[in-house]
Parts: C-alpha cells; sequence; structure tokens
C-alpha cells in the first residue's frame, strides 16, 4: 500500500490541506496548569481506591455510568441502584448508606460525572494537609479502611463540586447552587478549597464581583500561596481586564 | 513503560501514571475535541477514573491505550453536556493580535476556522481525534495505531472516513468551493 500522507504534504495547495491548517493542534499546557494538575493529582493518589475488580464488574459500573453521563436530567438516586446493583458490593459494606445519600439529594438535579464512575473511592484516612506534590509520593498510603460515611461524604463532595464544575461554564448559576450546597453541607469538607475557587469563578461569570471578591479575600488570607489562591488571584486579575 | 506493562497496579499508582502519561492524556483529550479552557478539568476527571479502576488494570492493554479509552469516554460525555454552549465558547485567544492588523482578511480567516471547528466538533470524537493527528499533527498511522491498539488499517479506514466526512461538510458549509480559487 502506497504511503497515506497528510493534506498539507500530499497536496499542499488544496482547499483541504488550507482548511486543515486552520486547525490548531493541542496546546501546550501552561506551567501554571501544570502546576495545578500535579497538586491534584497527588491528592488523589492519596484517596485509596479499592482492591481490584474484575473488568467485567467494572464495565458493568461504568454502563451505568454512562447511562447517567448521557443525561443530566438523570437523577442521581437511579444511578446510585444501577451501580450498586451492578456489582458494587463486594468490597464496599457502604451500600447501603450511598442510598441514603441518595435520597438526600434526589429532589434536586445534579449532574454526576466522574464520581459515578468511582462509587467506591475511599477518602485518605484523615483530612491530609496540604503539601505540594513531588515525585517522591509515588509509594501509596495504605491506610486502614475509613469508616463507610466517610466514603460516602467524599463521593457527595466529588458529586457537587465536580458537578459544578461541568456546570460553570454554561450555567454558572447552577453551579453556583451546587457549590453553596457543598458550603452548606461541607463546610470546611475536603474540598473546601476547590469549592471556594469555583465559586469565584462562577460569581465572576455571573457579575457579582463584590462577591466573588470576597470570597477570593477570605481564600487568600487562608491559604496565602497556595494553588488556589494563585488560581483565585489570577481569576479575579483575568476578568478584571475585561470590559 | 509501555514495553513492559505491569502486572499488578502495585507497580502503577496515579502519581506515576500522571508523571509518564500527563501529557499524553492532555493532548489526547484536545484532540477528542476538549476545548482549551475545560482541559484542566478534563485531565483531572480521566485522571480520578483512571485511580478509581487502576486496581483493575492488569496491564491486558497497553497503559497508554486504557488511559485513551477513558479519556474518549470522558470526552464523548464532555461533547454531550458542552453541546448546547456550542455557539456560545468560540476561542478567543488566537485573534486579537490579528484583527488588530488586519480586520477584514482576520475576521473572514476566523469565521472560518469557526466552520472548520464546527466540522470537527460533529464528528465522532475518536474520528477526530485521529483525524487531528494525522493531518494536523502529522503522526503517521502507524503510530496512531500503536496508541489506540488496532491495528494500522483501521487506522487508514478511519482517516479516509474522516476525510470524507470534512470534505462533505466543508463543501457543504461552502468552505470549499469546487471551482476553486475562492479564496486565497
Amino acid at each position: 500500500m502506497s504511503r497515506l500522507r497528510p493534506y498539507t504534504e500530499s497536496d499542499p495547495s488544496s482547499e483541504e490541506a488550507r482548511l486543515v491548517r486552520l486547525v490548531r493542534p493541542p496546546p501546550p499546557m501552561s506551567p501554571a496548569q501544570a502546576a495545578r494538575a500535579k497538586e491534584r493529582i497527588a491528592e488523589l493518589a492519596r484517596a485509596k481506591p479499592v482492591t481490584a475488580k474484575p473488568w467485567g464488574t467494572m464495565v458493568a459500573v461504568g454502563a451505568a455510568v454512562v447511562v447517567t453521563f448521557l443525561g443530566a436530567s438523570v437523577t442521581l438516586q437511579r444511578t446510585d441502584e444501577a451501580s450498586a446493583g451492578a456489582g458494587h458490593t463486594e468490597t464496599q459494606p457502604a451500600a447501603a448508606s450511598e442510598n441514603d445519600t441518595a435520597t438526600a439529594q434526589s429532589d434536586e438535579i445534579v449532574p454526576a460525572v466522574s464520581v459515578d464512575s468511582l462509587p467506591s473511592v475511599n477518602p485518605p484516612a484523615r483530612p491530609a494537609p496540604k503539601r505540594t506534590g513531588s515525585g517522591g509520593a509515588i509509594a501509596k498510603e495504605r491506610s486502614p479502611e475509613p469508616p463507610a460515611e466517610q466514603g460516602d461524604a467524599l463521593t457527595r463532595e466529588l458529586r457537587l463540586v465536580d458537578g459544578a464544575r461541568v456546570e460553570l461554564a454554561a450555567r454558572p448559576e447552577q453551579a453556583r447552587a451546587l457549590l453553596l450546597r457543598h458550603a452548606a453541607d461541607f463546610p470546611s469538607g475536603q474540598l473546601a478549597s476547590e469549592r471556594e475557587v469555583l465559586l469565584v469563578d462562577a460569581l465572576i461569570r455571573l457579575g457579582r464581583r463584590d462577591e466573588a471578591e470576597a470570597h477570593a479575600r477570605s481564600l487568600v488570607a487562608r491559604e496565602p500561596g497556595s494553588p488556589y489562591a494563585k488560581r483565585v488571584e489570577s481569576l479575579l486579575s483575568s476578568s478584571a481586564s475585561k470590559p | 513503560m509501555e514495553g513492559a506493562p505491569p502486572r499488578s497496579s502495585a507497580e502503577l499508582d496515579v502519581t506515576a501514571l500522571y508523571k509518564e502519561h500527563g501529557g499524553f492524556v492532555w493532548a489526547s483529550l484536545s484532540r477528542l475535541s476538549v476545548r482549551d479552557a475545560d482541559l484542566e478539568d478534563m485531565l483531572q476527571e480521566v485522571f480520578v477514573i483512571a485511580h478509581a479502576k487502576l486496581p483493575a488494570f492488569r496491564g491486558d492493554a497497553q497503559v497508554r491505550t486504557w488511559l485513551f479509552e477513558i479519556c474518549r469516554r470522558v470526552a464523548r460525555n464532555y461533547r454531550r453536556k458542552a453541546s448546547h454552549r456550542r455557539e456560545t465558547q468560540p476561542s478567543e485567544a488566537i485573534e486579537i493580535e490579528s484583527l488588530e492588523r488586519n480586520p477584514e482578511q482576520a475576521l473572514a480567516q476566523r469565521e472560518e476556522q469557526r466552520r472548520v471547528e464546527e466540522i470537527l466538533w460533529n464528528m465522532d470524537v475518536e474520528k477526530r481525534a485521529i483525524f487531528v493527528m494525522f493531518e494536523v499533527e502529522h503522526i503517521q498511522a502507524e503510530e496512531i495505531a500503536e496508541m489506540l491498539g488496532v491495528p494500522p488499517s483501521t487506522v487508514r479506514s478511519r482517516i479516509a472516513a474522516a476525510r470524507k466526512e470534512f470534505g462533505k461538510e466543508a463543501r457543504r458549509l461552502r468552505l470549499i468551493n469546487d471551482s476553486r480559487g475562492n479564496r486565497t
């Protein structure tokens, strides 16, 4: 077979080649983005994953998850039932209480994202202090199984915060509602800082700058120099430069 | 790491995974249609899922293939959710400078670019990724095949399908006039 070559090489003067040149390749990760990602991954690494499940089970859970993925209108309760039914039992004594969680939230449509694909993720045994990620953090913490409620709490936290993240650009009002709910339920939860950053972002998008600044100030005061503080500062300064 | 897939999750954790493949995941998400502004969050999303699924990953597939599969699911979901805001999210960053230099041409080009993006947006995410890798980034079909864990012949046929769709849509949107030479 003759070698297949891209339009811009095989026929550089073609209309196709001209159009293809308008497409931008993936952007590089900025140093700030890389730093934040590293930090967030390190945080993630401290949440111990469950013991191995066979792929088939994961696929089944995944399928249930995908259903939720499709429509933000699917309520959480259904998801949790689906994933609990799909083999979420062998390592999780918490399946029942997760349904409680769902019931508590079923009065509101909450867009569920990543968290549904990890129904069994566990939080660190204790709230881990913030630390910068480093290459040396590869060894996993082997903490004893945390109490079930704790796992559910983080699951709920993730659900609210990740849901807000997804809504942020298109429906900042909805994002704000989720974040306020998180603030009410988990005032100093494990994702509190993340929440405040997203809240600042949502408030800016909603044109509620004074509130955004107030939240930003208290976050910066609480964690000066942290990635979160830097993020809200850059959010505020970049939005200030726009008319 | 690709050469010798880990046999158990004990050899691999999400930090190591990110260190080795973070850049690949980032680029993959972009190729799969995640917008620049959302890449950071979707990257996190992928690693949250990878972290949860890691214990089940036994190295049956190459790590990158496995991660790409997660990226693909995340991107599909993302695109569904984002589709209603497609019109409101132009990528503005690039044009301010060129607008000042030659406003008319820049606007025309921007409009053209917007339509090209729309064509790509409407493609199946995997088809789009293959198209971008091959046509824009000039990654060879064999290399793409290895990344995706499919035979090179499959990649070639997907490139062909993507080209066909691209050409068809470009004509429909009058980005390509068959008479040619309408724009330079």
